[in-house]
């Protein structure tokens, strides 16, 4: 992976850069927005689809504030509703997620105001970093030591089957999901058609997919 | 069944026009639910965002008992294509052209030729003072020979056949 991100930065594309991982998050906004309208327009469904998509973003966000497993999920649950019932608001000039990110800290600061408690780690949520990550994080706040483990699992299988995906595979999913490029921007780094690059892509997922599903099938009832 | 690699490209918001459909297949379909799941779930751990997330059956069940939310539909105005400045000048423009035709002595015509050649006009007003002046010269010549009577021309003569008659 080192090999990619080095490759990638001494590539032969010097325009490759924040301007276009913009344009590659206006595409994921536009992809938001569209799942918005359907919402919007009387469908339950694609609400679903945007939850699924964004509740670990919000459950980390959320456990900055609170410790307590149960108090974060029911946290992220409330946002995800108020979200819901504001949606008709919602006008798609910010990104749906920037939107979304804000309910949720409203959310969990109420939270904490009606139940009259300090968060747990002010400095953790005072940085302007949507996305801040630490580590621990990763494996923490499920239920149960045993769906603690399976998420632990979830994690370490994800990233071994990254490590014997082959090269063509690993690199294609690296630059989409880590250096967050667009697919004709992976064609230009890797100098392959666009359709190469969807497949490769898919291959990556399908095969770290067939690795975790057995995982996904146990715990607290269905994912999707 | 829409292929999983087409819920691939739509979880990179590179999906293109097919999005609808694809929607609605992923919506009647527990594999591609399960695909956009687990495709998310990968790129979340890749990112370092996490595998922990709330629980879909709860939510959907919270969701379920909701009232379903239906934006009203924006009234988007048509945008009128000539802009304000665009008015404005056309506006002086008018003005400017009904003032030069009011209070000049070219006729439309005049103003259309002057516009296009101005050479032509400067040449059409010099032949048309001539003109004039040719004009002022038989009036006065006939004012000299027509009767001095009621009015002028032929009008006195018919005034008079009409009482013989």
């Amino acid at each position: 992976m080192e090999a990619i991100l080095q490759r990638l930065h001494s590539g032969p594309s010097p325009k490759i850069g924040a301007e276009l991982v913009a344009s590659v998050k206006l595409s994921e906004k536009e992809l938001d927005l569209q799942l918005v309208r359907r919402v919007q327009g009387g469908d339950k469904k694609a609400f679903e689809l945007l939850f699924s998509k964004y509740q670990r973003r919000v459950n980390r966000l959320v456990s900055r504030f609170v410790r307590s497993d149960e108090e974060v999920e029911d946290i992220v649950q409330d946002s995800f509703i108020k979200a819901y019932r504001a949606l008709p608001a919602f006008r798609g000039d910010s990104a749906f997620y920037t939107w979304l990110y804000r309910i949720a800290v409203n959310t969990a600061k109420n939270y904490l105001v009606s139940s009259s408690r300090r968060p747990h780690a002010i400095s953790d949520y005072g940085s302007t970093d949507e996305d801040g990550f630490r580590e621990d994080e990763l494996v923490s706040h499920m239920n149960t030591p045993e769906s603690e483990l399976i998420t632990r699992e979830i994690a370490e299988t994800v990233n071994s089957t990254m490590s014997d995906l082959p090269d063509d595979l690993r690199e294609a999913i690296t630059l989409r999901e880590i250096e967050g490029l667009s697919y004709e921007e992976i064609a230009e780094v890797m100098g392959c058609p666009i359709g190469t690059v969807r497949s490769r892509i898919f291959r990556a997922r399908e095969a770290i997919s067939e690795k975790i599903k057995p995982m996904l099938d146990v715990g607290e009832g269905k994912r999707w | 069944m829409v292929s999983k690699e087409k819920i691939s490209s739509l979880v990179d918001g590179e999906s293109g026009e097919e999005f609808d459909q694809l929607l609605d297949e992923i919506h009647a379909s527990e594999h591609c639910r399960e695909a956009w799941y687990s495709y998310n779930l990968i790129g979340d751990v890749l990112n370092k965002t996490g595998v922990a997330g709330a629980s879909l059956d709860r939510f959907r069940r919270s969701l379920d008992a909701e009232p379903t939310v239906i934006a009203p539909r924006v009234r988007v105005k048509k945008r009128d294509s000539w802009n304000p400045f665009v008015r404005i000048a056309a506006s002086i423009s008018f003005v400017g052209v009904l003032g030069w035709y009011v209070f000049s002595d070219l006729s439309p015509l005049d103003v259309s030729v002057a516009w296009k050649n101005p050479e032509l006009t400067s040449r059409q007003i010099a032949l048309e003072s001539a003109y004039d002046e040719a004009i002022a010269d038989y009036l006065a010549a006939h004012n000299q020979v027509a009767p001095r009577a009621a009015g002028p021309g032929m009008i006195p003569e018919i005034l008079e056949e009409s009482r013989g008659n």
